[in-house]
């Protein structure tokens, strides 16, 4: 379990996006196929799976408990019920205008039209879905059975597993969520009508329900993220449903950011808290709590969750994203922006409770934030005129309360946690219902252009007057149960007793709010009157408040019914509750007298309401700069203003730039890396050897004169002196075949850009101004300097010998071989080498279409060359190459070898082109430079594939030995081999050589 | 060992201090001086303080003791020759770019970047010159 998990896991996610992504793909060319099917065709196939889902719903209502069979059903609705809501959807909009290059205004023109009975989408069908879902509950909450819990693994070596589990929280929100989303589909049946792309959000919706479901019933941390994460998507296409709207668009993308990032967060608490705990199961956590409560990452873990939870749950100072999200249509605010979603918060937080009680972390934060965003959601409150945005701003506020119940410690806080969030989505859902209505009806949600509307509105005003009543906690409603529990629960508060003052305001306030959203729209005349125009929505619409909220009044009033269920989900959040307390009645003449005080208040900030917004409203906007929403959009400018800085600072398109960030961060890295290591001697010692002191001092001599001198041709000879210096260096510290090399090396490398710059100087003007000292001999001093450190940190460290030992314990007997830097290079590491052999003769391969740009390869007159040169050029070639198979042919013995002879051959060459012109020195090579490389290289590959027929591995060298009398010397494909680097080396290198000095010093432009 | 810290300083130094100059004949000496330096870093991080080369006496079965470790004299070996051909890479880089541009300036080769506003902001890639 390590980062290694993680990386995994976020790999699996993106997979399993990329599966959505096509998956959506797929639907929808199902729906195509499903557009062609003939009318009658389509009608059976919709009516039969209304037939069967109605069958399956009434079975289910009849049947007590869930049974084998239940469960395949819920699985088939969960798999089904995105499927055919996009079907049905698309079947639906079949009929409706196949494009629609206008955008569509606001669904209240129909108050315009006159034509409020718009009728209802055929769409609304699609409640049966839901309602089915909410049938099963129903019969599971009824049986009172234990919770069941089902189980697949899904990534075993993670430990992830496709875990589902029902007990009673997870029975209360499948209750809301089913039950409200039953009559949000009816409700959006006629709120959408006549709407293009209403289709479209019925599949949204259908899909936010699946993801809810999935998100509440979940038993694993890893699958209720990716829930989490689908209902926050879901939320962003809602919220945006409205695409053609500016503000629609910037808020839906708002409060995908808040909420996104709060994801991110919840995934790096999942992930700490699974380090923590070793498992991802809730279950599991909560059982084994107390043995890893007090791991070292517990309190980052709860901050993470803490950011999920309270960016989903709109807490502060992450709660303005809510009440910009009601640019979503009514339905959707109603269903996701009050009763199911937003609740997710408070979901995790209650879920983990038990693990994490009696934290101090955990309560304070959770109090503290609770009570805070209740009190300031009621402040924003008065600042609104919007009814929707009052609303939404309330519903933060019972967000908070029910934040702040969670940290509450003691069993009544629990109950009144469940009490709450039961009654919130009984009277939140039906208001913003009737927000609906008016707009729908007026065209307008604010509160100052409407009044009186009850004359016209009469069914919309009752379940806006009982909804009301239920919020203000009036007896007989579920508001007033929850209120009673709250009360109870704050007499165990103990240190947290200051909670209270709080809570009286917001209660003072809450009420204020229902009598604005009932008494003052419907019945408040303010002197002007009611367009006769404005008249009740249909069916669709008028219903589904009324019967919520009549159910919270209801319930309310025989709050015994709902006892088993909250007492189930009140012990899921604390398991130490025996039994609700006897606060479900009208029996506490305290809590009444309490309540007459708060309602008294009520009404005064109620009748006061607009001086409050007008004073609060001069105050507020001065303290604008220092918003939470200030400091968001701060902080979304900030990403791109550092991003073009960044990219100003680091792509500034000049080399130098580039070279000096990379060599910096280099040296810095080491740098960190050595001083966090543990300290250690360094391996300083003394001048030691004097000859060992005079090559180093004859390289610092080069190296610095190669840094002082401006000329060119200088430099170039300081370079190949501190060339020289280190193959002397190599020579001493007892490394022959190296230092041979680089002394070839930097014979050739001197002879070809001499005599280049020689030819071409005139042709090259260097900058005038080189770029600044400074910057450059700091960056320089301290790579020299950290890579100094690191060599002398690792040479007092003990070096392992096994791979050295071995080396040389097998280089005789195995290889016959006796100089062992050679064996290596052929035999044991020979198909390394071979690559590196690639690498030279590719260069050669990618230079040749560059020097053909330049204009070189064109015949080019011999430059005379001085007649000593030649003569002596003559003599020496043919020593040279015979050198260099002299080198060839003893260097698995002795110094020398395939790089070595080749690196002659080169010098040769170059040599031979300086002193008689490169088309001489070209023909005399055996082959032209570029099929001379590629057989040298491909003369190498097959020096190892005689050992196939032998049965041994590729690249084995096999040995003879030739029956030529005394002699009777040896051969072997390691020859074979060792020539073709030869080969390849002079082919590449000579070849480059030879363009080069071919170059013509006088280009065509 | 301290000299041979020495003469890697001053070859990683120089090949930086020259590889960050605006002088793409000095870059490419500075990359060939760099590469030196490392070179050296490699054997000498493979220990030093041998007084043999690595080679097996005849009749021997292995090395002598006090022989040096073969490993990283072949690891540099090879890299020598690379540093060799990517020098000369680069030569024909600085070459093609001269013959072309006529400047050895690498702060001239701003044919692929945006140009420059009057503020010192970039400007957009598709902006005239």
């Amino acid at each position: 379990m390590n980062a290694l998990v993680e990386f995994a896991i976020v790999a699996l996610l993106g997979i399993g996006s990329l599966f959505t992504l096509v998956g959506s793909y797929g639907l929808a060319r199902l729906s195509e196929f499903f557009k062609r099917l003939h009318g009658p065709t389509k009608a059976t196939t919709l009516g039969v799976g209304c037939i069967l889902m109605a069958s399956m719903a009434w079975h289910a209502v009849l049947d007590d408990g869930l049974g084998m069979r239940e469960l395949l059903i819920t699985a088939f609705l969960f798999l089904t019920a995105p499927i055919s809501a996009h079907l049905m959807a698309r079947a639906a909009l079949a009929g409706a205008a196949p494009t629609h290059p206008a955008p569509p205004p606001m669904p209240a023109h129909h108050a315009h039209t006159g034509d409020a009975h718009a009728g209802t989408s055929r769409l609304a069908w699609l409640a049966l879905i839901p309602l089915a879902v909410f049938a099963l509950a129903v019969g599971q909450s009824a049986g009172g059975a234990p919770a069941w819990a089902w189980a697949q693994p899904w990534v075993p070596a993670l430990g992830v597993q496709l875990a589902l589990r029902i007990d009673g929280l997870s029975l209360q929100f499948v209750l809301m969520i089913a039950g409200v989303g039953t009559l949000v589909a009816v409700y959006a049946g006629g709120y959408m009508a006549g709407t293009p792309r209403r289709g479209r959000l019925f599949a949204l919706l259908g899909v936010f329900f699946v993801a809810m479901l999935g998100c509440v019933t979940s038993d694993d941390l890893v699958l209720l993220f990716l829930f989490w994460e689908l209902t926050s998507l879901a939320s962003f296409l809602l919220v945006g449903f409205q695409h053609e709207s500016d503000a629609a668009r910037r808020s839906a993308h708002q409060a995908l950011m808040v909420t996104a990032a709060g994801g991110l967060a919840l995934l790096a608490g999942v992930l700490l808290l699974g380090q923590a705990a070793g498992t991802y199961s809730i279950s599991g956590l909560l059982a084994t709590a107390p043995q890893w409560r007090e791991h070292p990452l517990v309190p980052a873990a709860l901050l993470c969750l803490f950011a999920g939870a309270f960016t989903k749950s709109a807490q502060v100072p992450f709660h303005f994203w809510l009440p910009n999200a009601m640019a979503a249509p009514t339905p959707v605010s109603a269903y996701l922006h009050s009763a199911t979603m937003v609740k997710l918060g408070v979901y995790l937080l209650a879920r983990l409770n038990p693990a994490f009680d009696g934290l101090a972390l955990w309560h304070d934060v959770l109090v503290t934030m609770g009570a805070v965003t209740a009190a300031w959601a009621m402040v924003l409150t008065l600042l609104e005129r919007d009814l929707k945005r009052i609303l939404a701003w309330s519903t933060v506020s019972a967000l908070g309360t029910l934040v702040m119940l969670i940290g509450l410690p003691g069993a009544d806080a629990a109950a009144a946690t469940v009490a709450l969030l039961m009654a919130h989505a009984l009277y939140k859902a039906p208001l913003f219902f009737v927000a609906g209505n008016i707009d729908h009806a007026t065209g307008t949600r604010r509160i100052d252009a409407l009044a009186g509307l009850a004359s016209r509105m009469p069914w919309t005003a009752a379940a806006a007057a009982l909804a009301a009543l239920s919020m203000a906690g009036m007896p007989f409603s579920l508001g007033y149960v929850a209120k009673e529990l709250i009360t109870a629960s704050k007499g165990e508060a103990g240190v947290y007793a200051w909670v209270s003052h709080f809570s009286v305001f917001v209660n003072v306030v809450t009420i204020a709010v229902a009598s604005v959203a009932a008494v003052r729209v419907f019945w408040h005349r303010g002197g002007r009157p009611v367009p006769s125009r404005i008249h009740e929505p249909g069916w669709a619409m008028r219903l589904p408040p009324l019967v919520i909220a009549l159910a919270g009044l209801a319930l309310g009033t025989v709050p015994g019914v709902l006892a088993p269920l909250l007492e189930a989900s009140a012990r899921a959040i604390v398991p130490e509750l025996r039994a609700l307390p006897p606060g479900l009645g009208f029996d506490d003449v305290a809590a009444l007298r309490a309540l007459a005080v708060a309602a008294a208040f009520g009404m005064g900030v109620y009748l006061a309401w607009d001086r409050l917004h007008r004073v609060l409203d001069r105050v507020l906007r001065r303290l604008e700069p220092l918003s939470a929403l200030t400091w968001y959009g701060r902080a979304l400018d900030a990403v791109p203003a550092l991003g073009a800085y960044a990219t100003r600072r680091l792509q500034g398109g000049r080399l130098r730039g580039y070279t000096l960030t990379s060599l910096a961060f280099m040296a810095a890295a080491v740098g960190a890396a050595l001083a966090l290591a543990p300290p250690a001697p360094l391996a300083w010692s003394g001048p030691g050897d004097p000859a060992v002191a005079a090559a180093a001092a004859l390289v610092v001599a080069a190296c610095i004169a190669a840094c002082r001198i401006g000329d060119a041709f200088a430099m170039l000879l300081a370079s190949g002196v501190a060339g020289l210096g280190s193959a002397l260096l190599f020579v001493l510290l007892q490394a022959p075949d190296v230092a041979l090399t680089q002394l070839l090396v930097e014979v050739a490398f001197v002879v070809v850009i001499a005599s280049i710059l020689l030819r071409l100087r005139a042709l090259a003007p260097g900058p005038r101004r080189d770029a600044p000292v400074v910057p450059r001999l700091v960056v320089a001093l301290g790579v020299a300097g950290v890579l100094s450190w690191l060599l002398l940190r690792t040479g007092s460290a003990p070096l392992d010998p096994a791979v050295a030992d071995a080396m040389s314990a097998l280089s005789v007997p195995a290889a016959h071989g006796h100089n062992v830097v050679n064996v290596v290079l052929v035999d044991f590491r020979a198909v390394d080498t071979l690559a590196e052999v690639a690498v030279v003769a590719l260069a050669l391969v990618a230079a040749l279409p560059l020097l053909r740009l330049a204009g070189a390869g064109r015949a080019v007159a011999a430059a005379p060359a001085p007649l000593m040169l030649e003569r002596m050029s003559r003599l020496l070639y043919p020593l040279m190459l015979a050198a260099a198979v002299v080198l060839l042919w003893r260097g698995h013995n002795a110094p020398g070898g395939g790089f070595i002879a080749g690196m002659v051959a080169v010098a040769a060459t170059a040599l031979a082109s300086v002193a008689r012109g490169p088309d001489a020195a070209r023909a005399a090579l055996p082959l032209p430079p570029l099929p001379l490389a590629a057989g040298g290289v491909l003369l190498s590959l097959a020096s190892g594939l005689p050992a196939l027929w032998t049965g041994e591995p590729y690249m084995t060298h096999l040995w003879a030995t030739l029956p030529l009398g005394v002699a009777a010397p040896k051969v072997s494909t390691v020859l074979a081999f060792d020539l073709g680097v030869a080969c390849a080396v002079w082919g590449a290198m000579g070849g480059l050589a030879l363009r080069l000095l071919a170059l013509d010093p006088e280009p065509a432009r | 060992m301290s000299a041979v810290v020495v003469a890697m300083f001053a070859m990683l130094a120089a090949g930086a201090y020259l590889a960050l100059s605006r002088d793409l004949l000095r870059c490419v000496v500075g990359l060939s001086l760099l590469g030196m330096g490392v070179n050296l870093l490699l054997l000498a991080s493979g220990r030093l303080g041998a007084t043999a080369p690595p080679l097996v006496e005849a009749g021997a079965l292995q090395l002598p003791a006090q022989a040096a470790n073969p490993l990283p004299q072949a690891l540099v070996l090879t890299a020598i020759v690379i540093g060799f051909a990517l020098t000369c890479f680069a030569l024909v880089l600085v070459l093609a770019v001269r013959l072309r541009v006529g400047l050895r300036d690498s702060d001239a080769l701003r044919l692929s970047e945006p140009g420059e506003g009057p503020d010192g902001k970039p400007l957009p890639l598709d902006a005239p010159p």
